[in-house]
């Protein structure tokens, strides 16, 4: 249920393919100019990173994907916390 | 968690003197304060703040604006490249070696963005 195998391997592959890469809210590094050229992170979403990302392409900066590990974290360790967690991820506030 | 993090940060393979770890407690925890500023003997490039919330706080945009304010208002002023890291999320010590030639080659990229991998770790 928490493998993000297919997320990142097929959908975030292809994403970026075709330069739409999402920004997944851990990770990532930013150039700060480009943060200072949308006015700092938005916040009128509570999924702000993929909104982050997505406000960048819109003013033409460009992201990648760099399919290396880099990181590794904890999963949600209920069903509870799972549902939480998706639920952020399309937009629903904690 | 977040200490375990914090020095996974610090322990990169990348210059200790030109990159900074900057906590940023938006649960304002004082026992995390103290630790994190414990742990700054060993690691004179690990930094905390704890933004006070207001009514309007933003989530976790609104922790990440006031990091730059902060970054802004150090010695040196803030950096030219931003990397973040969840409160689990163990960085590999080639993390920032890793993504940063990406920006170096394009000057118009924006993000470099790695997977997730997740561990369950039971406590």
């Amino acid at each position: 249920m928490q493998g993000l195998d297919v997320n990142f391997k097929v959908t975030e592959a292809l994403k970026e393919t075709t330069g739409s890469t999402w920004c997944g809210g851990s990770g990532y590094l930013l150039r700060r100019a480009a943060v200072d050229d949308i006015g700092g992170f938005p916040t009128e979403s509570v999924g702000e990173d993929m909104y982050c990302s997505n406000v960048l392409l819109g003013k033409g900066w460009d992201a990648i994907y760099v399919d290396e590990t880099l990181q590794s974290g904890r999963v949600p360790e209920s069903y509870k916390a799972h549902v939480k967690q998706q639920g952020r991820w399309v937009g629903i506030p904690a | 968690m977040v200490s375990n993090t914090a020095e996974a940060a610090c322990a990169i393979e990348y210059p200790s003197q030109l990159f900074r770890v900057v906590v940023l407690d938006d649960s304002a925890s004082d026992r995390l304060g103290m630790d994190i500023r414990r742990r700054k003997e060993t690691h004179q490039n690990l930094l905390y703040t704890a933004r006070v919330k207001g009514k309007n706080h933003d989530f976790k945009a609104g922790n990440l604006n006031h990091g730059l304010h902060y970054t802004d208002s150090l010695p040196g002023g803030g950096a030219e490249f931003i990397g973040a890291l969840d409160a689990d999320m163990i960085a590999d010590p080639q993390w920032l070696r890793a993504l940063l030639p990406h920006m170096l080659r394009n000057s118009k990229l924006a993000l470099a963005q790695p997977p997730q991998a997740g561990t369950l770790i039971r406590t």
